[in-house]
């Protein structure tokens, strides 16, 4: 059984409960959206203070790496070559990409972000956030996962029950995304938790470069499957279940389960726009791994041996 | 329009009745569909897809209630989108955050997944619904079944959103307890 097995079942919930829980229209808050004018953008950008660089040092955040990549860190990411932080800020708040990863076909992108005013954020959470907090003692520390309950709050008997001054986050985009790439994906979040001015005028271009590895992995049957620290690209039919997990085998005969939380699905073509598999899938949102000790790689009850 | 006189239409095979479905009950689904998606359009196509079904299901069906009916065929309708799409990238919506708080009620013993039918869960879940105070269970469906966010629960029901994130850890702390207890008897 799966979420969306549970979802789905859920359908057929009777009616009395679904009349009883019935959001009441006159009490639910119709936002307007919002769209900010150009003009408006360019006022925010003119205002906009950027530290990139510039000689301005920037010290990495070592607790949030540990936390992104598990224990040890930078240290664990062996292939990686990991860019040096550069911090942005707008008139809301100071936003620091912490360090990016970009294996060929994605990029992905370590953020932390706090309010300039200090305060802490309302409700700053995101499926598949990596969030860090200072703790009573000023520490910072990271915690991963459920973003829902990331920060905690003072009615909650949650253990994470923090203060709330500094979120972090993580986000995959394609290569080719733009600077703006941040600011679309996360207004729509912003606008949910009614922040919508967050991230106005923050505009952060992808610069890794390829900096970590794509292993390859193939069946008998010559059906091609890729993993990098981050992500798990399988090319090939469209499988009947697209969630379906996936399993590492390590060269200590220890297994791993990925469980492909977040997707996406588009088929491949060659440069003159002709399809050449039906599909590519990406699964990533999974602890990171150092690929040179994986061995075979089980999907979709195929195994796949280590090429190359 | 009451639910008797909307079933009236739908028998005369009035083409009223949609219209007036779409009216009444209309924006209860496309805001289901939207949270689930978050896309507008395709929740109107999800809503418009609901609608057809209704009428091409009413009669013979009879539902008790027709906002409760299109709502749940508007819910399935996004659900098999989504799945169809692929659409489990973050930012789609509160559909990502639903699932993954969803997959901390699931048993861990592997057998749970050959024996767990769907009319099984539903009959644990509706128990387990019924072990519930009125306020939980209304925070629950909310949640799992509207997609309503932690905001708008908290809204609706006039408490803190830390109070209604706090409700739903504990609910799915204890559905998967029952679920596991239901399970192993």
């Amino acid at each position: 059984m799966k979420s969306m097995d549970m979802l789905e079942w859920m359908n057929d919930l009777d009616a009395k409960y679904l009349t009883e829980a019935a959001p009441p229209e006159s009490r639910i808050r119709h936002r307007r959206t919002r769209r900010t004018a150009p003009a408006l953008i360019a006022a925010a950008a003119a205002v906009l203070c950027l530290t990139v660089g510039a000689g301005a040092y920037v010290r990495r955040n070592t607790d949030l790496l540990d936390q992104w990549f598990g224990a040890g860190g930078e240290a664990s990411v062996t292939e990686a070559a990991l860019p040096e932080p550069v911090v942005y800020e707008n008139e809301h708040v100071r936003l620091t990409v912490e360090t990016e990863l970009d294996d060929g076909v994605k990029h992905i992108v370590l953020l932390s972000c706090e309010r300039l005013d200090g305060t802490p954020f309302d409700d700053f959470w995101h499926n598949g956030t990596h969030t860090a907090f200072v703790n009573e003692a000023g520490e910072l520390r990271g915690t991963s996962g459920g973003g829902a309950f990331a920060f905690g709050y003072p009615d909650s008997e949650d253990p994470m029950h923090l203060p709330k001054y500094l979120a972090a986050y993580e986000y995959t985009a394609d290569l080719e995304a733009g600077a703006d790439h941040l600011e679309f994906q996360q207004f729509g979040f912003a606008a949910e938790q009614g922040q919508e001015n967050l991230l106005e005028g923050i505009r952060i271009p992808l610069h890794a470069g390829k900096n970590t590895a794509l292993a390859d992995f193939e069946t008998v049957d010559g059906v091609h499957l890729q993993l990098s620290c981050f992500e798990l690209l399988y090319e090939g039919a469209e499988p009947d279940d697209p969630f379906v997990p996936a399993v590492l085998i390590f060269k200590d005969g220890s297994r791993k389960t990925l469980e492909p939380k977040c997707t996406d699905s588009h088929p491949i073509r060659d440069e003159n726009g002709n399809e050449t598999a039906d599909c590519r899938i990406s699964y990533t949102e999974f602890d990171y791994v150092d690929v040179s000790t994986v061995t075979a790689v089980e999907f979709g009850g195929v195994l796949y041996h280590r090429i190359g | 329009m009451d639910d008797k006189e909307l079933l009236a239409l739908y028998e005369a095979r009035d083409e009223r009745a949609v219209s007036e479905t779409q009216t009444q009950y209309g924006t209860q689904g496309r805001r289901i569909a939207m949270r689930i998606l978050g896309s507008a359009e395709d929740a109107e196509e999800c809503l418009n897809d609901a609608l057809l079904k209704v009428w091409e299901s009413v009669p013979p069906k009879k539902p008790p209630s027709i906002a409760a009916y299109l709502t749940a065929i508007t819910r399935n309708c996004a659900l098999n989108r989504l799945k169809a799409d692929q659409r489990l990238m973050r930012g789609g919506g509160q559909a990502p955050a639903v699932l993954d708080e969803l997959a901390e009620c699931i048993p861990a013993a592997d057998s749970v997944e050959d024996e767990f039918d769907r009319r099984c869960f539903l009959a644990l879940l509706e128990r387990f619904l019924e072990t519930l105070p009125q306020e939980r269970r209304v925070i629950f469906v909310q949640r799992y079944w509207y997609f309503s966010s932690c905001r708008e629960i908290a809204e609706a029901c006039g408490i803190t959103e830390g109070k209604v994130r706090v409700n739903l850890t504990r609910m799915r702390r204890a559905l998967k307890l029952y679920l596991e207890k239901e399970e192993s008897l």
